[in-house]
């Protein structure tokens, strides 16, 4: 009974440090908001990927008639299939933003070098997303239908995700030790 | 065994040490501490930024419920912009000439593999740029402000560290700046360019 008492002490520790008694520079400005905007928006094809994932077929000649089949037979298909397909220039938009912004502010000066380089590779990893995205959609009437669809398939659901998601975790790992930029 | 009777909430788990809490924890439920070994290494790791060194509470908000308010507004509004994007998106308006299949953000890539012929050369040219743009930071260091400027912005020359804030806007530094915004204006130029 203690111990159960110990562990919510943990759990509470960690909730009262991270959420509810934790206390931030004043003023912060609305555009500060663009790198989380960025994360929802990568949830959000993050979640229509993994629905779509179910009815895709990598392969050459059914990828295409695989994507047909979710936008006109399974319930909502087409607007999963069309929020996945738009997401990629909302979340570009909000990740550009993020970076005009970092890079007009300054705040990728010292201690937060890491931050911007972390940041970059996201940017090119999420370009390279969309296009092993758009191959898989084109199927075989790509110009490079050389490659095949199962190892673009392959980049784009697991090698891109993780890469992403192990850059994703550095970032937010050493915002969280450097802090976000100050107002003056 | 007196340490666990105590009530571990708040303060009193900061001054914990953590080292004799799981052992302590080991020798009295294996399972739990499993279970609560994860959570230690948390708290034990956890390195948060703590802004309230050196400022006094005017000068501070509550995270809950401002920030996190902040960002659940933002992010309605992002899918707002989504859904928006999902029935108007593409618009049917076309200034630039090109191919469906481009989008916008690859648009100045596209031209410029239209414009350069060699593909080798292509190839370096982005490779070059990707590399200019992720080491950004390292090529325009100042080495004068940078180190003094995060000392000083903990709290030890507040005038000082004002001032070394200030000078982080681009503005403030017009080589740069023009550096800037003359890549930009090229970018979205070579968009327009007829290849």
């Amino acid at each position: 009974m203690t111990n159960e008492i110990e562990s919510q002490g943990i759990v509470r520790e960690l909730i009262e440090t991270n959420i509810t008694r934790r206390l931030i520079p004043r003023g912060l400005s609305w555009f500060g908001c663009m790198g989380g905007l960025s994360l929802v928006a990568f949830m959000i094809q993050l979640g229509t990927g993994v629905f779509l994932m179910f009815y895709f077929i990598p392969s050459a000649t059914e990828a295409v008639a695989s994507i047909q089949k979710v936008s006109h037979s399974v319930p909502y298909g087409w607007l999963v299939h069309r929020i996945h397909a738009v997401g990629p220039h909302v979340m570009i938009a909000m990740v550009l933003s993020h970076m005009l912004r970092i890079l007009f502010k300054g705040i990728y000066r010292h201690p937060r070098e890491l931050h911007w380089v972390s940041g970059a590779c996201l940017l090119i990893l999420t370009l390279v997303m969309y296009y092993t995205g758009y191959l898989l959609s084109a199927g075989n009437h790509s110009s490079h239908s050389f490659i095949p669809v199962t190892f673009v398939y392959a980049l784009h659901i697991a090698g891109i995700p993780l890469a992403m998601g192990l850059f994703m975790g550095i970032h937010f790992f050493m915002v969280r030790s450097t802090g976000i930029y100050e107002p003056l | 065994m007196a340490m666990l009777d105590t009530p571990c909430r708040g303060e009193a788990f900061a001054s914990l040490d953590v080292n004799t809490y799981m052992t302590i924890l080991a020798n009295a439920s294996p399972l739990l501490f499993q279970k609560t070994k994860l959570l230690s290494l948390v708290v034990r790791f956890d390195n948060m930024k703590d802004y309230t060194k050196g400022k006094s509470p005017e000068m501070l908000e509550p995270f809950f419920p401002n920030e996190l308010s902040r960002h659940i507004i933002v992010s309605c509004f992002l899918v707002i912009l989504e859904m928006g994007a999902v029935i108007f998106f593409p618009l049917s308006w076309k200034a630039i000439d090109r191919p469906d299949h481009i989008p916008w953000f690859l648009l100045p890539v596209y031209k410029l593999h239209k414009l350069v012929h060699n593909e080798v050369l292509f190839i370096f040219v982005l490779v070059l740029s990707a590399l200019l743009f992720v080491s950004w930071p390292f090529l325009v260091r100042d080495k004068k402000w940078n180190v003094s400027s995060f000392h000083n912005a903990e709290g030890k020359n507040g005038s000082y560290a004002k001032h070394s804030k200030e000078r982080c806007n681009l503005w403030h530094r017009p080589v740069l700046f023009a550096i800037v915004i003359s890549t930009i204006i090229s970018l979205i130029t070579l968009c327009f360019i007829k290849t």
